[in-house]
This record gives C-alpha cells, sequence and structure tokens, in this order.
C-alpha cells in the first residue's frame, strides 16, 4: 500500500512542471514517475539527530524517539533521494543548517499547492515558501529566525497552538506523509548517511564503489570477493565499547534547596566515550619473490640450510627463480560512531518511598518536587585523531529539591558508521546524594 | 404595680412587638445556620490539571490487544485538535505491535509551572507500568493544556526547545 502511496506522489510531484536543474532526478525515475531499474530502494531509515527536539528520556520511544525519518532511494553511485516524514520536514525547516536541508542540491515539492524544484540559491524564500506550504502565517520570520539559527519555537506562539494540526492537515491535502523530495549527491552527505543495508546491497551486485565501501574492490580488476574470503578470511566489523561515567564533584554533603540559602546546589560531571567501530578486511595481493634452489644434476632439489647460494656446492647447480606469490594483507579502518546523549539523574525509588511516607509523617504535605533531572546539551563532544568520541557534560549548582540518593544514567542513540547500524544504549553511570537536615528530639 | 393601657396603645404595642419579632428572627437565623436562600457565589473556573492528568494518562496509556483507533479515540476525547494531531503524527504503533506493549500511566502529582491565560503549563509527574514486565519508568513531563470556553484540554507535551521560547515568553 506504502509502494503505491509512494509511486502515485512521485508520479504527481513529477508531472508537475518543474525545471530540472539537477540531472540525478532522472536517473532515479523515468518520466512516469516510476523508480528506475538498478535504483536501491532502501525503504524507511530513522536516524538520529541533534536538531530534531528534545523531549524528556522517559517518554517511551513508540510514541517519540528523537530520530528523523526519511524514506530512502540511492545510487549505486551513492547519489540519494530522501523523501522525509511531515514532522521531520517541518524540524529540519526549524533547523535548515543542521539538519542538512540546506546541503541538498536539489529538491522536488508540491504540497498546499506549492511546488518547485532547484537548488537553494535562495534560501530564505525557499524555507518561507515550505513555512507557507504548512500553513504558518508569519513564514518569512520563521524563514528569517530559522536561517540565523535561532530557537523558531519562539515566534510560534500564536501558531504554536495549532501546529501539529497543520502539519496533519497538511498530510491529509498531500495524500502522503512525504511532502518533498531532497536529492544529495552522495549518501555520504546526506543526513542519514550510508546506511548498511545499502553497502550491503551493493556489494551484493557487487558495484560497490571504493568511496563507500572501504574494501572497494572493482569486480575482475582484482581477486574476486570469493576468493578473499576462501583465501584471507571473511571481513568483520567491531563495534567499540561504550562507556559512561558520572559522579558529583562538589561539595561533599550537598544540602536540598530549601537549607541551601546560598544557593550552592551540586556540580555533576557525565562522561560518555564510545570506541572506534574497526572494520577489518584482507586483500589477497600478489609480489613477485626471488627464490633460491639448489638443483641436484637429476634435476631434483637439494634440500640445504640457507645461506643456500654459498652451501650448494659442485656438482650441484644454485639457481634464482621468480615467482609470483599470493598472500593475505589485512586492512584496518576505523570509524567514529557518534551520539545523541541524554544524561539524567533520577531519585531512587527507595527515597521516593521515604519522601512520600516516612517524611509525610513527620512533615504533612511532604511531597515529590523535581525528583527526575535531564540534560542533553554537551559541555564539549567530538571524535579524537583515534576516531574515538568522547561527549562530556558538566552541570553545575544543580538545584536539588527533593532529598535522597539520585541515580546518575546516560541513554542515547548512536549514529552509527559506514559499515556498522546505529544502536541504543542506557548505561548506569553513578550515584550522589543530597541531604535534608531534620531536627530531632533526644528523649 | 399595676399598669393601664388605653386600647390603641395596645395594639400599637403588639405591632411593635411584633415587629421586633419579625425583624430579629430575620437577623438572627442566618447566624444560627438557618435554612435561608444564600445569595449565590460565582463559581470559580477549573484549573488545567485534570486535563494534563487525564491527556497524559491516555496518551501514554496503550494496548496492543485493544488497537490504535480505541486509543487514539482515548487521547482525542480529552484533547484538542492540535493534541489530537500530535497524538496522530507521533505515535508509532507498529512499534507498539512488535513489542506487544501495554502499559498504564499513572500520575502521582501535577504542579503548575506557567499561566498564560488560555494556556498553562503543568509539570506532571507520573509512572509508566510496563503491564506485561512490570518495568516502570517515569519522571515529570510537562504538558501544555489549552481552555476552549469553559473547559481546559490537553494539548500535548513540550519539547525541551517548546519550553524554553514558552519560559522567555513574555
Amino acid at each position: 500500500m506504502k509502494r503505491i502511496v509512494y509511486t502515485l506522489i512521485l508520479f504527481v510531484l513529477l508531472s508537475v512542471s518543474v525545471q530540472p536543474v539537477q540531472a540525478g532526478w532522472g536517473d532515479f525515475f523515468d518520466e512516469n514517475g516510476n523508480l528506475k531499474p538498478g535504483v536501491v530502494d532502501l525503504g524507511q531509515q530513522k536516524v538520529p539527530a541533534d536538531w530534531m527536539p528534545d523531549v524528556p528520556g522517559w517518554v517511551p520511544d513508540w510514541l517519540y524517539d528523537g530520530a528523523a525519518t526519511y524514506h530512502m532511494y540511492a545510487l549505486p553511485s551513492g547519489e540519494t533521494v530522501l523523501l522525509p516524514s511531515t514532522t521531520t520536514l517541518l524540524f529540519m525547516a526549524m533547523n535548515p543548517k543542521e539538519s542538512g536541508l540546506f546541503d541538498s542540491q536539489g529538491y522536488i515539492g508540491k504540497s498546499l499547492g506549492f511546488a518547485a524544484a532547484g537548488q537553494f540559491n535562495d534560501q530564505k524564500s525557499f524555507l518561507a515558501n515550505l513555512f507557507a506550504a504548512f500553513g504558518f502565517e508569519k513564514a518569512e520570520q520563521f524563514a528569517d529566525a530559522a536561517i540565523r539559527g535561532e530557537n523558531v519555537w519562539s515566534f510560534l506562539s500564536a501558531d504554536t497552538i495549532r501546529l501539529f494540526d497543520i502539519a496533519r492537515k497538511a498530510i491529509q491535502q498531500d495524500r502522503s506523509v512525504y511532502m518533498m523530495m531532497l536529492l544529495y549527491g552522495s549518501c555520504q552527505n546526506s543526513p542519514t548517511g550510508c546506511p548498511q543495508a545499502l553497502i550491503d546491497e551493493l556489494k551484493r551486485r557487487g558495484n560497490c564503489p571504493p568511496a563507500l565501501c572501504p574494501d572497494g574492490v572493482p569486480p575482475g580488476s582484482r581477486p574476486t570477493p570469493d576468493r578473499v574470503v576462501q583465501k584471507c578470511g571473511a571481513p568483520s566489523v567491531t563495534q567499540g565499547k561504550i562507556s559512561a561515567a558520572a559522579s558529583k564533584t562538589a561539595p561533599n554533603y550537598a544540602l536540598v534547596t530549601g537549607q541551601d540559602p546560598e544557593k550552592r546546589g551540586v556540580d555533576l560531571q557525565f562522561s560518555l566515550t564510545i570506541e572506534p567501530t574497526i572494520y577489518r578486511y584482507y586483500t589477497l595481493e600478489e609480489r613477485k619473490e626471488i627464490n633460491k634452489h639448489c638443483v641436484s644434476p637429476s634435476g631434483s632439489i637439494v634440500e640445504l640450510p640457507p645461506p643456500i647460494e654459498q652451501n650448494c656446492k659442485a656438482p650441484n647447480r644454485y639457481i634464482e627463480q621468480e615467482e609470483e606469490v599470493e598472500y593475505c594483507v589485512l586492512h584496518e579502518r576505523t570509524f567514529c560512531e557518534q551520539a545523541r546523549v541524554l544524561a539524567s539523574a533520577s531519585l531512587k525509588k527507595s527515597s521516593r518511598d521515604w519522601i512520600l511516607n516516612d517524611l509525610a509523617q513527620w512533615y504533612p504535605g511532604a511531597a515529590l518536587i523535581r525528583p527526575d533531572w535531564n540534560w542533553r546539551f554537551a559541555t564539549s563532544q567530538g571524535c579524537d585523531a583515534s576516531n574515538t568520541f568522547r561527549w562530556t557534560l558538566v552541570q553545575e549548582k544543580v538545584q536539588i529539591r527533593d532529598p535522597g540518593f539520585y541515580t546518575m544514567s546516560l541513554s542515547g542513540i548512536t549514529s552509527g558508521t559506514p559499515v556498522s547500524q546505529s544502536r541504543s544504549f542506557q548505561i548506569p553511570a553513578g550515584e550522589f546524594d543530597a541531604y535534608l537536615m531534620m531536627t530531632t528530639i533526644i528523649k | 404595680m399595676e399598669i393601664k393601657l388605653s386600647t390603641i396603645k395596645k395594639i400599637l404595642f403588639v405591632l411593635l412587638a411584633v415587629f421586633a419579632v419579625i425583624a430579629a428572627v430575620r437577623f438572627a437565623l442566618p447566624l444560627l445556620g438557618g435554612n435561608v436562600q444564600a445569595e449565590t457565589e460565582p463559581t470559580p473556573l477549573p484549573d488545567g490539571r485534570d486535563a494534563a492528568a487525564a491527556g497524559l494518562t491516555a496518551l501514554f496509556s496503550v494496548d496492543v490487544t485493544t488497537g490504535y483507533d480505541a486509543w487514539l479515540e482515548s487521547v482525542c476525547a480529552v484533547s484538542t485538535e492540535n493534541g489530537c494531531a500530535f497524538a496522530e503524527l507521533f505515535m508509532n504503533w507498529d512499534r507498539v505491535v512488535e513489542r506487544k506493549i501495554r502499559s498504564e500511566y499513572r500520575v502521582q502529582s501535577a504542579e503548575l509551572y506557567l499561566d498564560k491565560g488560555d494556556r498553562q503549563v503543568w509539570k506532571v509527574s507520573g509512572t509508566t507500568r510496563n503491564l506485561n514486565t512490570g518495568e516502570e519508568q517515569g519522571g515529570v513531563t510537562p504538558v501544555l493544556v489549552v481552555r476552549e470556553g469553559d473547559e481546559w484540554k490537553f494539548d500535548h507535551f513540550l519539547f525541551d526547545q517548546e519550553l524554553q521560547a514558552l519560559e522567555s515568553e513574555p
């Protein structure tokens, strides 16, 4: 059914009289909007994205997972067409630079009467058209804010009340969850990257270019993949270990906000490390070697200890033969696997129970005020020279409201690498405590 | 001692006494809790607490056995049009089916965080319980409710960036 919808929308899109500016479109679709033979249909791809809006970490991922969603098509050469879902497109429009919207080399869109094709020569008008296509009243203002990298939500006060209703209406009007197609010169430059499924498919077809396949061996010109596998062993991928640590750095005895008049709070530190993903593969290579032999008068080879040329005496004869020898060469490539990370601190259940039961007996009305904390934005993050991803967060003077013991954890989803798929993680990383001073009469 | 009064004086005295008794009764009864008609006071408008709790409960409580339509209907029954669209756009029911999810959300407390007249932001504390495994996960969720007429309705839970924008709104 979905395929019919895609075909329908592609047909409609390509039937629109648009001026083609990117030769790549014709490589994907024929004049009727049908997919051309050879195009790889990768289906729906979900990709973790920093620019997607954040929600508290405990919101179930079946409702919102913070991932951008696209339907993806690719050519063996790596050129890629992405169809972002409506909500993904909406959030891309709010973050046009970070999301890679402006990195696209062409687009076709028809939604709410909006149809265009071309390159992003005029970013503002493109973006304003897109917001207008969604149905926003202050489309130009939103476009300006988005290009300046400001929080577009701040400008949505009038429209935010009906933001999602607008998006739903856009889908209903378009009769598709996809309002726009984006063309990228290579999957490597696209928001999805090059999914493992694409590389697997291209390898299966035997035409994976070196730019996409680390062991990119053009068929025919080098040892065949079968021969490499048979003699040298299959390539392997080892995903890097994900480790996390978190701690309270100061003060030794943190007090809850109500008893902390100086608002000292508590200083916390989180760190996450993802070791590089290692791709190991072999190539069967040939080299010329000089073999030294000692030959008897009858023609048989005489076994002698080296150096053969000196130990080979008459009547035997010393000869040198040039031979081509095949051998396996192990290659290693490392990839940095980045991640979208959420740092959390959560009051332990035992402390919650203590507040709600024991403390509430002494202080009627005692309740949980803010037992859960989340932080999204890192103090620093990035890949180092060894392709290890490091994410750190230093959060100072956190004003803890509820006393007790807190567990600290790091969770998130990785971007994957060209040779491995993304993965999610949730790692307990440490604990800290916040104190409540109480007065007790000792009888 | 004997007091003599004329007939007119007697009548006037009786009328005065009756008037005094009526006045006393009318004045004293309300103080004694008597059944007199009280003046009607304006009924205070409810705030959005119940709407926030009901909306989040419907949104986070799913049952793969009752299906998507039943879930969406329960959300839309307590939501604005926008809230209904929010649920429709973001729900990944394939994932619910794949994991055979049955969950129940319970609200523990709710605190009014921002009051913008016809819009309120409530910080709702609650827990989602996986009915298959018993596992619980919860925390504070900022929720936007919107007043439609005399009724508050659930709109959606807020994204962090959206909440920041609302906080900085004049």
